[in-house]
């Protein structure tokens, strides 16, 4: 299939993707006040809150109504609905390498950073997405990449039905410290799969290094340089915390 | 006042500025870092602007912009770095650098296309500055006299011209890009009543959508997905002798480097439309008004010098419109306006009433940068290039992290890192279906201010458009807006090019 018709076949779905944001909208725009009362105040068409998402909306249909148009008359429709059900196309490489890499920058913002230890989990982030493409095995990277997706998964669950424990507790501490030993442990056997391998071992105490010291250093300089709380602080960063005061008196 | 006492708090300002050594290590770190960036395939100025956006925002004003702007010139001068070397441009803006720059490494003079292009960036940004004190204070003169109706079409200009030269695929695609800006920037309460809008119940996005973190998202995590996807191989760089300015080079391209900064600085200031486009426009005028075509492509020093000083001269002529209109001219720019809002600066026709003095200071940095510029550029160059070697599967995760935490930092809220992400990744996939993407952060950014200023304007006008078909200022704006949709409509640009070719006709006709 050639790149335009990949093209048209993608503008048939994102115009069904625009109709339904513009449908949306209008429905949203609907419920808000246009010419009734709002908190003690007669409202107007034309200085109702809706106004703009209407129009926002409308052009957003007409362009999508135009976008399908094309892509129908083009045959992006057509191939469109031929390749239904069919992902032939996300076993190339590139595509497995994209959605890598979606998958564990998504992990790290939905499923580490608002709950472990903002080092431990900058760490692991870096150390799965680094090796992961660095070492250039993919065996290496189906590994970083699966068990990384079973150990975020899960938390991510966890918090969104409630369970998962509060910020400074103890069982969330608990929890940092075996997300640190499953890093440590991931590690220990990506290291030992490398073995006959001398370039992929180099690499991945490269990346291995580079992820432990850029975590270290971005945590020090928001949390000490610029006074910026880090998104979750667990036992690394309370021990920073400490050695910081320690230094400090020391100074003193 | 007098241009006298204008030059006089113009070197004031410089002499004060330099007073503070914490300024000088700012501003020698931040263009290092600038240049690097902008050498290192992958990043881009827009990406480097906006992480030290959020490392800047504890600085005193003065201080964060001489960073922000060393980072910004920097990088795009950087880009050339990468694209003289090793035939990869570091930036989008030094692609069309390759051309000639490659080729003369080829031949052994690697170090004197990386001296041409050194001094063709620091006279390309002297030029965009002194474009930017000339016509900044006029232009914010006149935008005094707009009013709601002027804003709202304004607000509308930005978000259809900045699309107008950057859509490869079908035209619509930029309005469609516009519109989804348009859309995020709707969310949260409207400024006029307070109605919480598209909120879907959650409180956290009831204050609106933070422009920092989109920006980063949309910028920042497109580059990180595209370049794990497809990652660069780079070769050996080629070798480097002695770095010299060249200035009798410069000197004989004389023509070329004028005509070259008036086209960086047009295009910086139309918004929404970055260096890229200045460099290859200046680069195939360079090549059309030459006497030796032919010699481009080869190693040619003239396509060096245009490139180079295009795409530097669009900083300043991106700032006119940033500055006077609150119209961010290019997508670094675009980042620039998110740090200008963080320090509590708002660009536009009043900033001079409310901060007099910054347009001045602004000027005065951006002398500071380039010279600053040319000194790294011709003393750190060989430190840089080993930088080219850095795999950008190495570094491209550490600017993730970097991404998240200073979206973070912002506000210090975990929705904003969710945003960035969600963000993101719907960018990546409008920018591989060929959607540009300026369109939309300018859309985010200038939202609220075509909301408001439409209500505003209707509210005076008790419901009715005719005012907008009569104020004169209005009736331009709207006659332009209408131009440059027309012109993108490729049955318009037939039936125009028709038109030209029977006029032509005619008289030889006769």
């Amino acid at each position: 299939m050639d790149d335009l018709l990949r093209m048209r076949r993608a503008d048939f779905w994102t115009s069904l993707i625009f109709f339904g944001i513009a449908a949306g909208m209008i429905g949203s725009a609907m419920t808000m006040p246009l010419k009734e009362s709002f908190a003690g105040v007669q409202n107007a068409w034309y200085v109702s809150p809706a106004l703009l998402p209407l129009m926002i909306a409308a052009g957003l249909l007409i362009l999508a109504t135009t976008l399908l148009c094309n892509a129908i008359r083009t045959g992006g429709a057509a191939a469109a609905l031929a390749s239904l059900g069919r992902w032939a196309e996300a076993s190339r490489d590139a595509t497995v390498r994209m959605l890598v890499s979606i998958a564990i920058i998504a992990g790290y913002v939905f499923g580490l950073i608002p709950r472990v230890d903002y080092v431990i989990a900058t760490a692991l982030f870096l150390q799965v997405f680094i090796a992961a493409f660095y070492v250039g095995r993919k065996e290496i990277m189906r590994l970083q990449t699966a068990s990384f997706l079973l150990l975020v998964a899960p938390a991510f669950l966890a918090d969104l039905l409630g369970v998962y424990p509060s910020p400074g507790t103890a069982p969330r501490y608990a929890l940092d410290l075996i997300v640190l030993l499953i890093a440590f442990g991931l590690g220990l056997v990506t290291w030992r799969r490398l073995a006959p391998d001398p370039i992929g071992r180099r690499r991945f105490a490269i990346t291995t290094t580079v992820s432990i010291v850029v975590a270290l250093l971005t945590s020090v300089s928001f949390k000490f340089g610029l006074l910026v709380p880090l998104p979750a602080e667990g036992p690394v960063v309370r021990a920073m915390e400490t050695v910081a005061i320690a230094l400090r008196k020391l100074g003193a | 006042m007098d241009l006298v006492g204008q030059f006089s708090i113009f070197f004031g300002t410089i002499v004060a500025l330099l007073s503070n050594p914490y300024n000088w290590v700012l501003l020698v770190v931040s263009m290092v870092l600038g240049i690097v960036f902008g050498a290192l395939p992958g990043l881009t100025a827009t990406l480097g602007v906006a992480l030290l956006t959020t490392l800047t925002y504890g600085l005193p004003l003065n201080s964060a912009m001489i960073s922000l702007l060393a980072m910004y010139v920097g990088a795009v001068y950087g880009g050339s770095y990468s694209s003289i070397l090793i035939n990869i441009p570091g930036t989008a803006a030094a692609a069309a650098t390759a051309l000639d720059g490659y080729p003369m490494a080829l031949k052994g003079e690697g170090g004197r296309a990386l001296g041409l292009t050194t001094t063709a960036s620091f006279i390309g940004t002297i030029l965009g500055t002194l474009a930017l004190a000339a016509t900044a204070p006029l232009i914010a003169q006149l935008a005094l006299q707009f009013t709601s109706y002027e804003f709202f079409l304004l607000a509308f200009f930005g978000i259809v011209i900045s699309g107008s030269l950057t859509a490869n695929d079908l035209f619509y695609k930029s309005w469609i890009a516009g519109l989804l800006g348009l859309t995020l920037a709707c969310v949260g309460r409207d400024n006029l009543q307070s109605y919480p809008r598209f909120t879907m119940g959650f409180s956290a996005l009831e204050g609106g959508i933070e422009v920092v973190p989109v920006l980063i998202g949309a910028f920042g995590i497109p580059q990180i997905i595209k370049t794990m996807r497809d990652p660069l191989r780079v070769d050996k760089p080629q070798e480097v002798r002695k770095i010299l300015p060249d200035w009798g080079t410069i000197a004989r391209q004389f023509k070329n480097v004028v005509r070259s900064a008036l086209i960086g600085i047009g295009i910086g200031a139309v918004p929404g439309v970055g260096e890229d486009v200045a460099a290859w426009v200046s680069y195939g005028t360079a090549k059309n008004t030459s006497r030796h075509p032919e010699r481009f492509g080869t190693g040619e020093p003239a396509g060096v010098v245009a490139c180079e000083t295009a795409n530097n001269a669009c900083i300043g002529g991106a700032l006119i419109p940033l500055l006077t209109l609150g119209i961010p001219g290019s997508p670094p720019a675009a980042m620039l306006l998110g740090a200008l809002l963080i320090h509590g600066v708002n660009p536009g026709p009043n900033l001079p009433f409310e901060r007099p003095g910054f347009l001045i200071e602004v000027t005065a940095i951006m002398l500071l940068c380039s010279a600053a510029m040319w000194v790294c550029g011709m003393l750190l160059c060989r430190q840089v290039i080993k930088v080219l070697r850095a795999p950008s599967e190495v570094f491209l995760p550490i600017v993730g992290v970097l991404c998240v935490i200073g979206s973070y930092a912002i506000g210090l809220n975990v929705v904003n890192l969710y945003l960035m992400v969600l963000v993101g990744v719907a960018a990546f996939f409008l920018i591989e279906m060929e959607y540009p993407i300026a369109p939309l952060v300018i859309g985010v950014i200038l939202g609220p201010m075509a909301d408001e200023n439409l209500r505003r304007a209707l509210m005076v006008s008790q419901g009715s458009f005719l005012p907008f078909f009569t104020r004169p200022v209005s009736v331009i704006l709207l006659l332009t807006i209408v131009l440059v949709m027309l012109n993108q409509v490729p049955t318009y640009r037939q039936w125009q090019s028709g038109l030209f070719r029977r006029v032509r006709r005619r008289p030889t006709a006769a």
